[in-house]
C-alpha cells in the first residue's frame, strides 16, 4: 500500500502532539499523539482488509475483439470488471498499452464500488507500426474512503496481438503502364506426366503404366492412348529484400519499403498457402542480413511473415560467405583482363584498355551487397528457384549485374522496382519528374529484356497518375514516348 | 452489520465519550466543562475525524494542563477515542468491529504510556511511542504485501 499525502499530514499532526506534550509535560497531548497513531493503524488495517477483499473477489477480462489487425487501423478491445465489494471504497481498473500502441480514443477507467459491481467498456487502440505486441494485465487501483492509502497492482490476464503491415490499395504493380493483378499463381513446370490437369493424349508406349491408359480415347481412336497431365511442382522462392537507406525514402507510411513490404508479405502468404519453400535474404549496407534457409514449414512461414513485420528494425548482420563456384560476370571480366595482360595478339592489344578501365566498376559491383545477396541465393538454390528481388532504382549498376548474373544461370528472376522519383518529398518541377521517370522506365525495360528476367514497377497509383496526367503523356497517348 | 446497528453504536459511543469527558472535566475545570463539551461536539461534527481529534486533545490539554491523574488521563483519552470512533463510523471510515479494535488498542496504549510516565521521562516515552508506531505500520505494510502476494508489484 502507498501512503497518501493526507496520511503523512495526519502522521505529522500526531508527531506534533507528542512533541508539544513532551515540551510542556502535558500527558493529554502525548496521549493525543498515541490516539492518532492508533487511529492510523486502524485505518491501515481496514485498508488491508479492503485490498484482500478486492483481490479475492475481482474478476477482470481484457481481450481484443480481433487477434490480428493492420497497422494504423484502430482495433477494439473489451475491458470488463466485476466484484462484489462490501467495504466503502473506489476501485478503478485501467488498461495498459505497450510501447508502440496508442489509445485511439480516451479510455475512461472502470470504477467499481459497493453500489456498482460490474462495469465494461469497449475502447480502441491503434498501432502506427506493424509487429507483435503484448498487452499487460490491466492495472487496478484501490483507494479507501479516508483517502489515506492507495494500492495498485496488475490483475487478470493480458493478451498478444499481431499488427500486420498496412495493405495499400494505392499501389501500382506493372510494366510500362499495364497493371498486373496477380504476381503469381499455380506453377507450371513445362513437364508432362501424371498429374491432375489434363494436357494431351499420346499413343501408348511400352513401359507406360497401364493405369494411365485413357480407355475412352483408346476406344475412340482404336489404339491404346495415354493421357498426359501437367505435372505440378513446388517452386522454391528466394526473396531478396533491399532495405538500404534509399528504400526508406518517401513520406511516412508511403515509403518505398512500405510498398515493398506489402508485396513481399503477399509472396510469403501465397508461398505458405502453396507449400512452396521460401527463403528470405535482406540486403543492407553491411551485406546480406537475416539469412534464413529455404524451408517449407508452418513455423518458417510464420517467422518469415514476422520478419517482414519487423523489416528494417535491424538484426545481427550475417555476411554472406559462400560463393558460387561458377564465374560471375565481374569474375569473367577479371579473368579476361588477366588473360589479355599476357596476350600479345592484336585482338588482346585492342581490348586490353577496355578491361583496364573496367577494374573500378568490377570491384564496385563485386563488393555491392545486392550482388552478393543474389549470388548467395543462387548458390543455395535448388533446381527450381524463383528469385524475387525487391529494390529501387538507386543502385542501377549492381542491380543490372545481379540480374545478368541470375540470367546467365537460368534462374527465373522477378524484380520489383520502385522508381525513386515518385518517393521524393521535394517539389520538383513536373518536367524533371517526368524525365526521371522516363529514365527509370528505360532502365526497367533494359532489365526486363534480359532472358528469364521480369521487372515490375512498384509505385503509388496517385503519384504516378498525377505525373502522367500533368504531362499529358499517358502510355496510350504518347505513341511510344511514354514509359 | 446493518445501518441501524451502526447508528446505534455511533450514538452510544458519542454519548459515552461526551459523558466521560464531561464528567472528568467537571471534576478538573468546573463549569468550563460545559462550553468544552459543546465545542468538542461541534468540532467532531465539522472536521474530519483525525483533525477533530487533534483539536479536541489540544483543548482538553489546555484546560487541564499537568493537573491530571493517571486514571483521569486514561478516561479522557477513552472519551476522545470514543468520539473519533463514532465519527469514523459516521464517515464510513470504520465499521463497529474496527472501532472496538481501535478503542482497545488506544486504551491499552494509553495505560502503558501513563504507567511508563510514572517511572520514565516524557522524551523517552515519546520515543518509544514513535518507534512502536512506525514498526507496527511498516510490519502491517509488509504483512499485506506477503499475504496478498503483492511483493512483485513493489
Amino acid at each position: 500500500m502507498q501512503a497518501t499525502r493526507r496520511y503523512w499530514e495526519t502522521t505529522a499532526l500526531a508527531g506534533l502532539l507528542v512533541v508539544f506534550g513532551v515540551a510542556i509535560d502535558a500527558p493529554i497531548l502525548l496521549l493525543g499523539g498515541v490516539g492518532l497513531a492508533s487511529w492510523l493503524l486502524a485505518v491501515q488495517y481496514r485498508f488491508y482488509v479492503l485490498v484482500r477483499e478486492v483481490r479475492e473477489n475481482l474478476t477482470v477480462d481484457f481481450e481484443p475483439l480481433r487477434a490480428q489487425v493492420g497497422a494504423k487501423e484502430p482495433f477494439a478491445v473489451r475491458l470488463s470488471a466485476e466484484a462484489t465489494l462490501s467495504l466503502p471504497s473506489e476501485v478503478t481498473i485501467s488498461p495498459t498499452a505497450p510501447v508502440g500502441i496508442q489509445e485511439a480514443d480516451r479510455w475512461p477507467p472502470l470504477t467499481l464500488s459497493p453500489e456498482t459491481s460490474f462495469e465494461t467498456y469497449v475502447g480502441t487502440f491503434e498501432a502506427p507500426i506493424a509487429g507483435e505486441f503484448s498487452f499487460d494485465a490491466p492495472r487496478v487501483q484501490i483507494e479507501n474512503k479516508s483517502s489515506l492509502f492507495t494500492e495498485s497492482f496488475s490483475h487478470g490476464d493480458g493478451f498478444d496481438i499481431r499488427v500486420e503491415p498496412r495493405t495499400s490499395d494505392n499501389i501500382f504493380i506493372g510494366k510500362g503502364g499495364t497493371e498486373v493483378s496477380s504476381g503469381f499463381g499455380e506453377h507450371e513446370s513445362d513437364q508432362r506426366g501424371p498429374g491432375v490437369g489434363a494436357a494431351d493424349l499420346r499413343e501408348y508406349m511400352p513401359g507406360d503404366d497401364i493405369s494411365r491408359i485413357d480407355w475412352k480415347a483408346t476406344a475412340r481412336l482404336n489404339k491404346p492412348h495415354v493421357r498426359e497431365h501437367d505435372v505440378e511442382t513446388t517452386r522454391e522462392v528466394g526473396l531478396v529484400v533491399d532495405e538500404r537507406g534509399s528504400m526508406w525514402d518517401g513520406p511516412n507510411g508511403n515509403r518505398k519499403i512500405d510498398y515493398v513490404r506489402d508485396i513481399a508479405l503477399a509472396f510469403a502468404t501465397r508461398s505458405a498457402s502453396m507449400n512452396d519453400p521460401i527463403g528470405l535474404y535482406t540486403v543492407s549496407n553491411a551485406g546480406v542480413q537475416s539469412i534464413r534457409g529455404v524451408q517449407a514449414t508452418d513455423s518458417h512461414y510464420a517467422m518469415i511473415r514476422s520478419l517482414f513485420a519487423q523489416l528494417g528494425k535491424g538484426e545481427s548482420p550475417t555476411t554472406s560467405s559462400s560463393r558460387d563456384s561458377r564465374l560471375s560476370v565481374p569474375e569473367r571480366a577479371h579473368e579476361l583482363r588477366d588473360a589479355f595482360a599476357t596476350d600479345s595478339t592484336a585482338y588482346a592489344e585492342t581490348l586490353r584498355p577496355y578491361f583496364e578501365t573496367l577494374r573500378p566498376y568490377v570491384e564496385k559491383v563485386e563488393s555491392s551487397p545486392l550482388f552478393a545477396g543474389v549470388q548467395r541465393v543462387i548458390a543455395d538454390r535448388s533446381e527450381n528457384l524463383w528469385l524475387v528481388v525487391f529494390t529501387d532504382d538507386t543502385h542501377r549498376e549492381e542491380l543490372l549485374e545481379a540480374a545478368k548474373f541470375a540470367s546467365h544461370r537460368n534462374v527465373q528472376l522477378l524484380v520489383f522496382l520502385t522508381p525513386s522519383v515518385f518517393y521524393n518529398t521535394d517539389d520538383d518541377p513536373i518536367e524533371s519528374t517526368y524525365g526521371a521517370y522516363h529514365e527509370f522506365e528505360s532502365f526497367r525495360k533494359r532489365l526486363d529484356r534480359l532472358t528469364n528476367v521480369s521487372a515490375m514497377e512498384v509505385s503509388s497509383i496517385d503519384r504516378r497518375t498525377a505525373v502522367l496526367s500533368e504531362t499529358r503523356l499517358t502510355p496510350q497517348a504518347s505513341g511510344g514516348r511514354s514509359p | 452489520m446493518s445501518n441501524d446497528s451502526s447508528r446505534l453504536w455511533r450514538i452510544l459511543l458519542s454519548f459515552t465519550g461526551i459523558s466521560v469527558i464531561g464528567f472528568l472535566m467537571w471534576e478538573l475545570s468546573g463549569v468550563l466543562a460545559l462550553p468544552l463539551v459543546v465545542i468538542l461536539l461541534i468540532s467532531t461534527r465539522v472536521l474530519p475525524p483525525q483533525y477533530a481529534f487533534a483539536v479536541d486533545a489540544v483543548l482538553v490539554a489546555a484546560l487541564v494542563g499537568e493537573t491530571v491523574t493517571s486514571t483521569q488521563a486514561i478516561g479522557l483519552a477513552f472519551g476522545l477515542g470514543a468520539l473519533i470512533g463514532a465519527e469514523s463510523i459516521r464517515n464510513d471510515h470504520f465499521d463497529v468491529r474496527t472501532v472496538i479494535g481501535f478503542l482497545t488498542i488506544f486504551v491499552v496504549a494509553s495505560g502503558a504510556v501513563v504507567s511508563f510516565l510514572e517511572s520514565s521521562g516524557f522524551a523517552l516515552v515519546a520515543l518509544v511511542v514513535a518507534v512502536t508506531t512506525a514498526v507496527s505500520a511498516y510490519g502491517l505494510h509488509r504483512y499485506e504485501l506477503v499475504t496478498l502476494d503483492l511483493l512483485t508489484e513493489t
